[in-house]
């Protein structure tokens, strides 16, 4: 009975380069359905969204809507009603409300202002009674907040015709309020006959609107079933995967940790800043590593941020050894010993098309060179310093060059370098593959046993029970959870994760992966 | 934050338009005139300042598309040359008018093309390739007319020239006809919207289904075929060309442009404002020759007026960012 569903996906597989990014994924949506898609991140959720929105063609398998088979390409899956909300709405900021609501290409090649705002107004009296928008028709977008942007992308994607809605992670920058009002319209909007694909993970939002689960892991279909057939339980393993055998802590490390009585090197007390963390108590230690999760949004990059100065605390105060410090940015908390490495190594912590050596003593350099002069002698000599294992045709090729796990290599060893006390460092292994990963972790440990405090981000369940000597857990801006590695076990950590609290079985019977 | 609908609200808004401010500029511009040298407003002279705004106007109203795009073109001034070169040679050749002007429009719209291409097949960036360009147009252009003046223009060149219509040419009547058609094109057609929405962001346009070449193969050849209408004018008007006639011009037309308050990154501006810039900038021009200023201060003056236009067209966004740092999001 194909006829029945709206939008049918059958084994679609995508491979960038060797790697697969979709592996034989199929799934449905119906009339009126709310289909919520999640998984983790890289499980290959951005993927899909981009097929189905027609920006990225599927190496094997076939997408059919309404029976139809859906040709590749955005007009045409436009055409066929499919409309997608981007997590950056993909808005035109410097274009006015009306424009960006009608303004899309149709067949015609004529083009009128005010038809456009009279499609823009009848379009938001379907989607809500007095919308405020209405009133906002003729000022440009960058001028309004988000919530008001997120409703023009929604107002958007209704004006043709659409029969499939996809929404990006449509709530990760709402506030309460606001998801509320989202959630109780896609549901009027489902009940009028639109299918939804709601991609989030969220698992609260979720659980309010979603009439079947689609979950995927690696690139692959890890679950689907309705939500009365699954425990946040199983849900929760199919996002993060098994794998309980890694649940007991290296005893050496544990037992070197009891050994050696652990000196405080910074400490945070009470740190609030509006909508982002409230009130975070935190002791960062010499010779451990901490590892930082939660999920994106919970307020963890932005209070690592804080840390060394990029951001300011609203209230609360940081201190080393005792005395109260403030850093102005990255540069006064270097002089402190403090270090934060970002995510997003190539755009922010790397210099991409200069030579490895010169991105060695990138945070040195004004320390080493003679009266600000710094010849190519002098960094090749700071660079030598370094006993990483760094893989490349030489100290002199460009680092876009290097793979990315010897990027961030280069990166680790820069700081190690610059003498730093105390690093922050933000998913230090996304993107790299296995054996960097663990060459990274293993270094994390060196460093830390050598006398450093470290405060490791990560969103992978796995790597905070790897490297972690303890764990803190943000949830919705507050820290819920703040103990040691021995004494937290994996159903504990994603139930922190995920919720903020204690896992509660449900009275449903197991639906499993 | 509250949205406001009200009349007070639409008030302040279009206070802070940028067309409001330079017409304000204009006015100030005009009262120190009427002061200082009342002759500014005689019909003769006036006559002359609609004369000398035509090129300008049409030329810089197909910079305005490339600006939008968010391109730059600073090959502007050679394919303006080129043309004009080409039209007084040929036409000197005994070629008639019917044959001339079409390979002029012809040659300036695949010099644009060429520039296009450049940018939109091997994503070269704008400023790089149309610098690349200009100096290979403008090499090929002296190594043609190995430096030699065309001092003689063909008679029928020399009519379209000549004032008429009270000191008016037809430079005048093509402008106002440009303008009325690129207004039409930017307002009424999807092409024209195009413009703005690539050029306001190329992510998002291209995920609701605009091409990605297109609006750039639109705005650089729409550009190279005004700037070739330009050169009929020009070539008409100065009565002589040569290899290194119009040097420096695209920064003149890039200045208009932006001081009419279109943004450089592309995605805002307005043809009105265009007008607007093109009207000051040869207002001031031509006031400081009334004046007998030197040459160097008329330079002075030029950038000075471009850059307090600038300034002022991003004074309410400077506002904004403030207000957005000191008052944490929700």
């Amino acid at each position: 009975m194909p006829s029945s569903s709206l939008l049918e996906i059958n084994s679609i597989s995508k491979y960038y380069g060797g790697t697969a990014a979709l592996r034989d994924v199929s799934a449905s949506l119906q009339v009126g359905e709310i289909l919520a898609l999640m998984g983790h991140n890289g499980a290959g959720k951005s993927t899909l969204v981009k097929i189905l929105a027609g920006s990225t063609r599927q190496d094997s398998g076939e997408i059919k809507v309404a029976g139809k088979t859906l040709p590749g390409g955005v007009r045409e899956a436009r055409a066929a009603g499919i409309a997608v909300i981007y997590q950056d709405l993909s808005l035109f900021p410097k274009l006015t409300v009306a424009e960006n609501i009608a303004g899309e290409p149709t067949g015609r090649r004529s083009y009128s202002l005010r038809a456009a705002k009279r499609a823009a107004a009848a379009s938001l009296e379907r989607v809500e009674v007095n919308s405020p928008l209405l009133a906002c028709l003729d000022r440009n977008v960058e001028d309004l907040p988000l919530a008001m942007r997120q409703r023009i992308a929604i107002a958007r994607a209704l004006t043709y015709d659409s029969r499939i809605l996809i929404l990006d992670e449509p709530t990760a920058a709402l506030s309460l309020a606001d998801t509320d009002h989202l959630l109780t319209y896609l549901r009027k909007l489902a009940s009028g006959g639109v299918g939804v694909l709601f991609v989030s993970h969220r698992l609260s939002d979720v659980e309010r609107i979603a009439d079947r689960y689609l979950v995927l892991r690696d690139g692959a279909v890890a679950l689907a079933a309705a939500p009365a057939e699954v425990s946040r339980n199983a849900l929760a393993r199919a996002m993060f995967g098994e794998g309980a055998e890694k649940d007991v802590a290296k005893p050496d490390r544990a037992g070197l940790l009891r050994k050696n009585a652990l000196e405080d090197a910074l400490t945070v007390r009470h740190a609030t800043r509006s909508g982002e963390f409230k009130n975070i108590s935190v002791t960062l230690r010499a010779r451990e590593i901490a590892v930082l999760t939660g999920l994106t949004g919970s307020g963890r990059t932005e209070f690592a941020e804080s840390l060394v100065g990029l951001r300011r605390f609203d209230s609360g105060e940081s201190r080393i050894a005792g005395k109260p410090v403030s850093f102005s940015g990255p540069r006064s908390a270097m002089r402190q010993g403090v270090v934060y490495v970002p995510e997003d190594r190539l755009r922010s912590g790397l210099f991409r098309r200069r030579s490895t050596a010169e991105n060695l003593v990138g945070a040195t350099e004004h320390l080493r060179a003679q009266l600000g002069f710094l010849g190519k002698q002098t960094i090749r000599a700071a660079a030598g310093i370094s006993d990483f294992a760094i893989r490349c045709q030489g100290q002199d090729s460009a680092l876009e060059t290097l793979s990315g796990g010897n990027q961030q290599k280069v990166l680790l060893a820069r700081w190690q370098m610059a003498g730093a006390r105390v690093l922050i460092l933000d998913e230090p292994t996304a993107g790299v593959d296995v054996s960097a990963k663990a060459e990274i972790h293993a270094r994390l440990r060196e460093w830390a046993a050598a006398g450093a405090a470290l405060l490791v981000i990560s969103s992978e369940t796995d790597e905070v029970l790897e490297v972690a000597d303890r764990i803190l857990v943000f949830h919705a801006g507050n820290l819920v959870m703040d103990g040691l590695r021995a004494e937290i076990d994996r159903e504990q950590l994603m139930a922190a994760m995920l919720h903020g609290g204690a896992l509660r079985e449900q009275a449903q019977p197991r639906g499993e992966a | 934050m509250p949205l406001n609908s009200s009349a007070s609200a639409r008030l302040r808004l279009n206070f802070h338009h940028h067309e409001t401010k330079l017409a304000a500029l204009l006015l100030v511009l005009g009262m120190a005139l009427a002061a200082t040298a009342p002759r500014f407003f005689s019909t003769v002279n006036l006559a002359l300042l609609a004369r000398s705004m035509g090129v300008l106007l049409i030329v810089s109203a197909g910079m305005l598309n490339v600006v939008l795009a968010g391109g730059i073109d600073v090959s502007a001034g050679a394919i303006l040359a080129v043309v004009s070169v080409v039209l007084v040679r040929l036409g000197n050749h005994g070629l008639p008018a019917s044959i001339v002007l079409p390979v002029g429009l012809l040659t300036g719209a695949g010099l644009g093309a060429v520039n296009a291409a450049l940018i939109a097949e091997l994503r070269i960036p704008p400023i790089v390739a149309t610098l690349g360009t200009a100096g290979l147009f403008r090499g090929l252009l002296l190594e043609w007319t190995q430096g030699e003046w065309e001092s003689s223009i063909p008679s029928w060149l020399n009519a379209i020239g000549s004032p008429r219509w009270g000191g008016l040419d037809v430079s005048v009547l093509a402008a106002v006809l440009v303008m009325l058609a690129a207004a039409w094109i930017l307002d009424r057609t999807q092409m024209g919207r195009a413009l703005f929405r690539f050029g306001d962001s190329p992510l998002a346009a291209a995920r609701t289904g605009i091409s990605v070449r297109q609006p750039v193969y639109f705005a650089y050849i729409s550009l190279g075929l005004l700037t070739a209408i330009g050169a009929v004018f020009y070539a008409a008007q100065l009565g002589a060309v040569q290899g290194n006639a119009a040097n420096g011009y695209e920064l003149t037309v890039i200045a208009a442009v932006v001081l009419g308050g279109a943004d450089i990154l592309g995605g805002r501006g307005s043809l009105l404002g265009t007008f607007l810039g093109v009207l000051l900038l040869c207002s001031l021009q031509q006031a400081l020759v009334l004046l007998h200023v030197a040459t160097f201060w008329q330079n002075i003056a030029t950038g000075a007026i471009v850059l307090i236009g600038v300034i002022l067209s991003s004074t309410p966004r400077l506002g904004r960012k403030l207000i957005l740092r000191q008052s944490p999001s929700p």
